[in-house]
């Protein structure tokens, strides 16, 4: 369970090496193959054309053990899909003259952390090397945490209290806590809450209709949705649907749908949400060397997956107790999204299978992307 | 007779009321043992901003968890809030302004309210602003306000409980004590939800001539668990009726609750209540409240009287005297608490 949140995980590490070939296959297929072979309870997806029309698809149950039928686009938890929305802002700010890319975080968020060398994109392109809370937070036990309410000081004070993985700059280290100090910044600079800066700044802008930052304590999904699953400490599996998302913060607190990550995705790529000069920035891109999946690259909140007919996509994916979600755009303005009610592991007895188990959901990306209708 | 008697207390104080709007405020509401009332502009038991009310629902929601076994009263306030580096500072003291924590308010500059009605602050920026600045003096020393202390027991609830001392307050005494009127505001929250009169404040409130601005709508985030509140003088009223009837608090907590040190000639101050002197004898406890807009007033007495006030705006702000606008908020308590 250390892989929560993490959208692009650590433990992704563990499931490289499986080719991903595009079969002649159909998103159905692809979907009830997640459920059956790997035990999702649900998967859900969407495929927006490049023409903007979308299609909502579903397999499983909505609930475990019953017969539900899962809510056509409902609504998940996006984990680690936040850090992109966060980023989208901070970029917006940064072509407002409101904050600058290489300055260091500290000249916003005086004494936040102690090396002062640290810059905001270093933060985005999690190159910053500050340690990642998540790890020290106690996930393994997440039936422990799964109700807490964290201030995001706490989070960041958790980070500060545990050594540096690398010198500024010099290697790709994905950690939550940059995007802590991410909203942290918007905050200060703004004088808004980041849940407002999102809200209004990309939700209510693009019009992204089941897409919300949950309030201070909030613990539902409001909207249509399937339950969710993990793993507890004990090994039993148990309904995590309900949580407090505080522990996620700017690094992973929203809830949305399959059709609204295409949407906006589609509209950051295509330039409405940023001017040219800072999507570019954004799209500039580091190695991720094995801290993601085989050939990710990571920008400024997005990463850039290859894909096996040929070019490549942009999203980012997203962990949390619960519900995975993955995919992206690709250059043309396709985009397609998936998300399963549960992590690789809950329902999966050894790494191997939960290795096969995030394979077979990224190639359902890459099918869907590559032409599966 | 008895018709008489109500009839007395019933004029007296849309009298009161109508004299401090005379004399310049524009609005004020009230809350009698059971009877609403209004003057000048202002709906009749409209919602208003309690400022420092809040802290009176602070501190029940604190000596609950007292009562709990969550918090110890005499340890440290440390223990549970890391940023309080003087151990000796007890809970105690946080509670009842004798820690010597000094206020934060200035330093985040609360007195321009253009500066701060849209602005959120976090929790820890209010703490920080007030712990870049040195003690007040050694903890235990004397009782000096600062809104600081409930900073830090807001946090401090959050801590113990795991969950948002809104969320807390909303359980343990908002909904305990029935007050349908009374919120906590969501983050990032500027507007009064239900009918409401408008507040007015001078621009800068170290600057009695700076011009008065419509203050209605404002971020509270500044003020938190020092003040961030939202209700009624009906709600405040039976909220510290309740209190002081044994229903938020078991015996001993509202003991401690009561146990006071002096604050000035008129009144002394327990944990997040205060008491003042009746005309009539004996005390009433409660609470006063000011924020950019409102000033409160509200508590009850032993015996189950209750009430409270509120003026739209500051005293002072219209050319008001605010000392003599202040004791007449403090007479039309005494007049509900006192008169037959």
């Amino acid at each position: 369970m250390k892989k929560t949140l993490v959208g692009v995980l650590a433990v992704a590490m563990l499931f490289t090496g499986t080719a991903m070939a595009a079969p002649a296959t159909t998103v159905q297929k692809q979907l009830d193959g997640l459920v059956k072979q790997h035990k999702f309870p649900a998967a859900l997806s969407t495929v927006t054309e490049s023409n903007g029309r979308a299609t909502s698809q579903t397999s499983g149950t909505a609930e475990l053990g019953k017969n539900v039928p899962v809510p056509r686009n409902g609504q998940v938890r996006v984990g680690s899909n936040t850090k992109a929305f966060v980023a989208t802002v901070v970029m917006q700010l940064v072509a407002e003259g409101k904050v600058e890319l290489d300055q260091p975080i500290t000249k916003y968020l005086p004494g936040a952390i102690k090396d002062e060398r640290i810059t905001v994109r270093q933060l985005l392109n999690h190159t910053s090397g500050l340690a990642n809370y998540t790890q020290y937070l106690g996930v393994e036990k997440f039936e422990e945490l799964r109700h807490r309410y964290f201030e995001p000081r706490e989070l960041l004070d958790i980070a500060n209290a545990h050594p540096v993985t690398n010198q500024p700059g010099e290697k790709f280290k994905y950690s939550n806590t940059n995007y802590v100090l991410l909203g942290l910044l918007t905050q200060k600079v703004t004088g808004r809450p980041i849940a407002e800066n999102v809200d209004q700044r990309i939700i209510r802008k693009i019009g992204l209709r089941d897409t919300y930052w949950p309030g201070v304590g909030d613990q539902t999904i409001e909207g249509r949705h399937p339950h969710g699953y993990a793993r507890t400490s004990s090994g039993a599996v148990e309904d995590v649907t309900e949580l407090d998302p505080s522990w996620g913060w700017a690094a992973g607190q929203i809830i949305s749908t399959t059709k609204d990550l295409n949407t906006f995705y589609r509209a950051l790529l295509k330039g409405d949400l940023l001017p040219e000069a800072q999507r570019k920035e954004m799209q500039k891109t580091v190695d991720t060397k094995g801290e993601m999946w085989p050939g990710a690259g990571y920008g400024l909140g997005i990463a850039s997956s290859p894909l096996t007919c040929g070019g490549r996509y942009w999203g980012h994916g997203g962990d949390i107790p619960g519900y995975e979600t993955r995919g992206g755009v690709t250059q043309d303005g396709r985009a397609f999204s998936v998300a399963l009610t549960a992590l690789p592991g809950t329902f999966q007895d050894t790494p191997e299978e939960a290795g096969k188990a995030h394979d077979a959901v990224l190639a359902t990306v890459d099918a869907a992307l590559c032409g599966a209708k | 007779m008895i018709v008489a008697a109500v009839a007395a207390l019933s004029l007296l104080i849309p009298q009161q009321l109508d004299q401090i709007v005379h004399e310049g405020t524009p609005g004020v509401e009230a809350h009698a043992n059971g009877r609403n009332y209004a003057a000048g502009k202002a709906p009749v038991n409209g919602q208003v901003r309690v400022g420092s009310i809040t802290k009176s629902f602070v501190a029940v929601t604190a000596l609950q968890l007292v009562a709990e076994g969550k918090i110890e009263l005499d340890g440290p306030a440390s223990k549970y809030v890391q940023y309080v580096k003087d151990s000796r500072i007890t809970v105690r003291q946080v509670l009842q302004h004798t820690s010597g924590l000094p206020d934060y308010p200035l330093a985040i500059g609360v007195n321009k309210i253009a500066d701060i009605r849209n602005r959120h602050f976090e929790p820890h920026e209010l703490l920080d602003a007030a712990l870049t600045q040195p003690p007040s003096f050694p903890p235990g020393e004397k009782y000096q306000y600062s809104n600081t202390n409930y900073v830090v027991a807001g946090l401090m609830i959050q801590r113990v409980t795991g969950r948002p001392v809104a969320e807390e307050v909303q359980r343990r005494v908002i909904d305990r004590a029935g007050l349908k009127d009374t919120y906590w505001p969501k983050q990032g929250e500027q507007r009064i939800r239900g009918k409401h009169a408008q507040a007015f404040a001078v621009s800068d409130l170290l600057d009695p001539k700076s011009p008065v601005v419509n203050a209605t709508e404002l971020d509270t985030s500044a003020a938190w668990a020092a003040g961030a509140m939202v209700s009624t003088p009906a709600d405040v009223a039976k909220f510290y009726r309740i209190l002081l009837g044994g229903g938020l608090l078991a015996k001993p907590q509202l003991d401690e609750m009561r146990k006071t040190v002096p604050a000035d000639d008129k009144s002394a101050y327990g944990l997040g209540l205060e008491s003042f002197k009746l005309s009539c004898g004996g005390e009433w406890w409660g609470h006063g409240g000011t924020i950019h807009g409102w000033a409160s007033l509200g508590g009850a007495t032993d015996n189950g009287r209750n009430a409270a006030i509120t003026l739209t705006a500051l005293p002072g702000t219209f050319g008001t005297d605010p000392a003599r606008t202040l004791q007449q908020m403090v007479d039309v308590i005494d007049t509900a608490l006192c008169k037959k």
